[in-house]
């Protein structure tokens, strides 16, 4: 079964501003998949579509199958803004979720490499510190797929790499579908076993990423990496 | 937490301490100015009272004098029934009416607290409600809430409930609109982020967006608290036999300069000392913002 199925996913915020037209697209569950795309082409649109938060002008969106209607726990998501409550500390943060567990908390506040900061209010820690708060309890709360809009387009280099390690390392330990939005070509060849483009409403290009992992940095000396960016980055144009 | 110890000690000396200096140097001030105005000014008022009493005088008989605003039931014989002015029996006056006038603001206000908190976020879901109250609350703010205490004394007669309910019709439209605008500006993803976790909007009413939106309104809690009180003092002006506001009123009928200074200033501390209340509390309850 596909993690998601979209057909013909048109969204109209008002006449004339149509970021998505008649896209179609599957996501075979287990996916890493990353959408790229430039600005205001319709990257957020089609997450929110995905998350259940955005209902579309036309199309249909199923998710394990059954059609979206509204956000669930079953389909997590990493916002690119700040959006983990600042009045709990991290470790009520990390238990936000319906679905958590005392153990599933522990455990990934553990994988995200908080421990010994569970009682620290979000103010105390660094932007890089909180984006891993919101990825534990996105995580803790177990859903199937997760999204991810562009949540590390805020962060240094350095920080960045040191995410890109732990939400790989929790996707191969979980194996869930993620869904991970971002105007980075590096980071999206990094990360994906496949780039979908989006533009001018559709898919523009579908690129499977078959680079054997861990990626990391020997990946800016590899010919064929160095093709695919360039391929990337003129059709991004 | 090196660095948080340093800004909270900071905090401290920064905030607490000047504002404590600074009342005290204003309420020394302002003895000082009230007795230089005794003494120049002259005129009395037909019970031969000077309209600027000085202040050996408002703290002798203007304290002695608030005997008789002792009503009984508590022991001591009121003067009606005979007992001499004395410092006892006005403080037990003082005490007396302090406590109504306490119960009362601090049930309204309390009162406007918790209905306008869940109405404001009510109001903030529903755009019709949205644009209903604040076609209501623009009526309102060009009318003088104050001069409305009448029509609840003509409503629930002269009682506490009326002066509860004044209180609270005062106090709840500050809270309510300010809720419901602070709720409005709330940024999309902090409610969003909820969603996808599966909580349920009841959940995310009282988990996330109450507290989201109690630093945005701890200035609002502030204002309809300094309503509350000014309305208890409107609403004790009608009817009503006892309270800080009737003694005031009583003191202002027989022009009795030196008592009415001190239930003025009665009324002035109780009425700082609750803000401060409110500001503390919604101060520890606001901590993780600061
Ligand atoms: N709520 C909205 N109402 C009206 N127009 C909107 C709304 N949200 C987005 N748009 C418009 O839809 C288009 C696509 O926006 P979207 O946010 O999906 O782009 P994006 O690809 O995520 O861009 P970016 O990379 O800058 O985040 C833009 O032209 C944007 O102005
Ligand atoms: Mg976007």
């Amino acid at each position: 079964m596909n993690a998601f199925e979209i057909r013909g996913l048109t969204v109209q915020y008002q006449p004339g501003i149509t970021p998505l037209k008649n896209l179609d697209l599957d996501v075979p569950n287990g996916q890493f998949l990353c959408v790229l795309g430039p600005s205001g082409q319709g990257k957020s649109t089609l997450l929110r579509c995905l998350a259940g938060l955005l209902v579309p002008t036309e199309g249909v969106i199923r998710a394990q199958g059954k059609p979206v209607e509204g956000p669930d726990a079953s389909r997590g998501m990493v916002f690119q803004q700040d959006a983990i409550p600042g009045w709990l500390r991290v470790r009520d943060n990390v238990a936000l979720g319906s679905r958590s567990t005392d153990e599933q908390v522990a455990h990934f506040i553990r994988a995200v490499g908080l421990e010994g900061r569970e009682k620290d209010w979000p103010r105390q820690l660094s932007g890089g510190m909180r984006k891993r708060v919101a990825i534990a309890a996105v995580f803790a709360n177990d859903p199937d797929i997760l999204l991810m809009d562009e949540p590390f387009s805020s962060l240094d280099h350095l920080t960045r790499t040191g995410l890109h390690e732990t939400v790989l390392q929790l996707w191969e330990e979980t194996g869930k579908t993620i869904v991970f939005v971002t105007h980075d070509v590096d980071e999206a060849i990094t990360l994906a076993d496949r780039i979908v483009i989006v533009g001018r409403g559709g898919v523009r290009a579908d690129v499977p990423v078959t680079f054997p992992r861990p990626r990391g940095e020997n990946l800016r000396m590899d010919v064929d990496a160095n093709l695919l960016r360039a391929a990337l980055l003129e059709s991004l144009k | 937490m090196i660095e948080d110890v340093g800004t909270r000690r900071f905090g401290v000396a920064l905030r607490t301490r000047p504002r404590n200096r600074a009342l005290l140097a204003g309420v020394l001030a302002g003895l000082v100015l009230w007795q230089l105005l005794s003494l120049l000014v002259g005129a009395t008022t037909s019970q031969g009272q000077n309209v600027v009493p000085p202040l050996q005088q408002v703290l002798t008989t203007g304290i002695t004098g608030l005997s008789h605003f002792y009503k009984g039931g508590w022991g001591p014989e009121t003067t009606l029934q005979g007992a001499e002015d004395s410092v006892p029996l006005a403080a037990l006056a003082v005490l007396q009416n302090s406590l109504a006038t306490l119960v009362r603001a601090w049930a309204g206000y309390l009162l406007a607290v918790a209905l306008g908190l869940p109405i404001g976020l009510a109001v903030a879901a529903v755009r019709p409600l949205r644009q209903a109250v604040s076609g209501i609350a623009g009526l309102l703010r060009m009318l003088p809430v104050l001069a409305m205490s009448p029509l609840f004394a003509l409503w629930f007669g002269a009682t506490t409930t009326a002066s509860i309910a004044f209180v609270t019709f005062g106090a709840f439209w500050v809270v309510l609109l300010a809720t419901a605008n602070a709720v409005n500006s709330l940024p999309a993803p902090l409610t969003e982020y909820p969603r996808t976790l599966g909580l349920t909007p009841l959940q995310i009413s009282i988990r996330i967006v109450l507290p989201a939106i109690l630093p945005a309104l701890r200035g609002a809690l502030m204002l309809a608290a300094g309503t509350a009180w000014a309305c208890v003092l409107a609403s004790e002006l009608y009817g009503i036999q006892s309270g800080l506001g009737w003694a005031l009123n009583q003191t202002l009928l027989y022009t009795l300069v030196d008592q009415m200074v001190v239930v003025a200033g009665v009324f002035a501390g109780l009425s700082l000392a609750s803000l401060r209340l409110v500001n503390c509390v919604t101060g520890r309850l606001t901590g993780w913002s600061e």
